[in-house]
């Protein structure tokens, strides 16, 4: 690799190593990033001597494209969940044996009520169809820090996970005294949300009739904040894949692939789609996406008519690779995952278009790299 | 100005004001909030529904230009509690996260395998241009058009 930088994005730094390659017309220009020992080391002209339109000169197009695909790779360490000491969560059943989870984070499409249902499930063997989550109303959750800094799941999920254990507990204190035997010998059956004396299944009693008990002493409900030991550290890497036009200085970005360590993965789905989106956002950074000013200081870019906001055709799908290395900071294992994409994307594909052009001796382009921006670099470098 | 607008096979004769968009019809009028509205110029697709059967963006719709017409909301999609494939696809393969821009993506993606019952990826990509999300990277609002088209 002939190039090294550094990224900081808020408290993230991003090492991106980026080489890729660039086309156009029929002036074929490879890339020379991939240090001296990889051939060819500067571009390669297809000279086709024939009518433009003809078959010589698809085919020759079509070879070129292909020939030009190099990778843009980042790697990156980022720092997740170092908001706040821990988070609120309480534990309530109901009459009817179901869970109620108030939780203090604030979910707007991460999917926190699928996955505190998994968690609470977990712990308590209540179908997950029949825990709720409730959040965002401070009368009915009044301690709660919220979702940021992906946190959610390490600390939130974590109080959770935590409550509903303590809950569980409580539980067996309660099914001890209506057994009338010690509470060392009661055991939860997860598979059927019951409680028996160890060794006596056919005398349960299930959470509902727990919460029955328990009703005119307040209920069967646990609530805490749970501390978290400090901040967790993701890392991984990003490749990107671009082409760019050099007679236009339009960029593809083809391919891309993700491989981010987030600790334990609870739900593989949520965790892709959180990477996805993280993906976009990071690669529409360096591709198109801008906050503009006028010279007098007016925000000329304030609605999305003139903000370029990526869209499904400028993207690719994206390749996610899993890794797991659990944290000890929390129960579950978990790292953050929500800002990951975004982390690993931008340098990626930044640092593809930029190697993309090197060859023509550009060694730096402001993001984001729009066609005027590329075709400007290529023009003044040459 | 006295409309005739089928709803969601429901028929309603308004009296609107000839400004009245016709996102504000089904919304402010009918009450179907199911449609929201992202930017008001035309940009992002949240407020995609179909008029006489093709996909429109109804904040640059008059009402009055649906008078006579058919429009179907995302309200009208489920049928006797059963949802139509294409919610079902969004809803199997994760394609919505905050869920602001899926009405209008679901109405859109409707619209567009209406047109072309069997696209590629790219295809799907370049269909779903006008329709913006910032939660999915559209990665998997691509995997259920696709595999709502799949199932057909």
């Amino acid at each position: 690799m002939t190039q090294e930088k550094t990224y900081n994005r808020r408290e993230v730094g991003a090492l991106a190593m980026g080489a890729a390659l660039a086309t156009g017309g029929l002036g074929l220009a490879t890339s020379s990033a991939q240090a001296q020992s990889n051939w060819p080391s500067k571009a390669i002209r297809f000279v086709v001597p024939f009518a433009p339109g003809g078959t010589s000169e698809i085919v020759a197009r079509s070879v070129a494209a292909e020939l030009t695909k190099q990778l843009g790779v980042s790697v990156y360490v980022e720092i997740t969940g170092g908001v706040g000491n821990g988070e609120s969560a309480k534990v309530e059943i109901q009459d009817n044996g179901h869970a109620l989870i108030y939780t203090g984070t604030s979910p707007h499409g991460q999917g926190h009520a699928t996955s505190w249902a998994m968690l609470a499930n977990e712990q308590t063997g209540i179908p997950i169809e029949n825990i709720e989550l409730v959040w965002g109303d401070t009368d009915l959750v009044p301690i709660g820090t919220g979702t940021m800094g992906s946190r959610s799941l390490q600390q939130g999920g974590n109080a959770v996970f935590a409550v509903a254990a303590e809950l569980v507990n409580k539980a067996k204190s309660v099914a001890a005294r209506l057994l009338e035997a010690s509470e060392e010998d009661i055991v939860l059956d997860k598979d059927s949300g019951s409680f028996h004396v160890a060794g006596t299944p056919a005398v349960a009693k299930t959470w509902a009739d727990l919460a029955l008990a328990e009703k005119q002493s307040g209920g069967l409900v646990h609530s805490d904040v749970i501390n978290v030991s400090g901040a967790t550290f993701p890392f991984g890497a990003h490749v990107a894949v671009v082409e760019v036009d050099v007679e236009t200085g339009k960029v593809t970005h083809i391919a891309h692939t993700a491989c981010d360590d987030a600790g334990k993965v609870l739900n593989p789905m949520l965790l892709e789609g959180q990477i996805h989106g993280g993906v976009a956002q990071g690669a529409a950074q360096a591709l198109l996406e801008e906050v503009s000013y006028d010279p007098d200081g007016n925000p000329i870019t304030s609605n999305l008519a003139d903000y370029a906001f990526i869209s499904a055709a400028e993207l690719p799908s994206v390749t996610v690779v899993h890794m797991e290395t659990p944290t000890p900071v929390n129960l579950i294992g978990a790292k953050g995952i929500g800002e990951s994409g975004t982390i690993g994307a931008t340098p990626a594909v930044q640092s593809a278009v930029v190697d993309a052009v090197s060859q023509f001796g550009v060694k730096h382009i402001d993001m984001p790299t729009t066609a005027e921006k590329v075709w400007a670099a290529i023009q003044s470098a040459r | 100005m006295k409309v005739t607008i089928t709803v969601n096979g429901t028929t309603h004769e308004s009296d609107v004001e000839p400004r009245t968009l016709l996102v504000q019809y089904v919304r402010e009028s009918l009450g179907l909030t199911g449609t929201n509205i992202g930017c008001d110029t035309s940009s992002c697709g949240a407020c995609s529904l179909h008029l006489n059967g093709e996909s429109v963006k109804s904040c640059t719709v008059l009402a009055v230009q649906a008078d006579g017409g058919s429009v179907t909301t995302i309200e009208g999609l489920a049928k006797d509690g059963v949802m139509h494939p294409m919610q079902q696809a969004f809803m199997e393969n994760h394609g919505l996260q905050c869920g602001y821009c899926t009405p209008g993506m679901v109405m859109a993606a409707i619209g567009l395998l209406n047109e072309n019952p069997s696209p590629t990826e790219e295809q799907v990509r370049i269909g779903l241009e006008g329709n913006l999300c910032r939660c999915t990277g559209y990665h998997n609002i691509v995997k259920s058009v696709l595999a709502c088209a799949n199932n057909k």
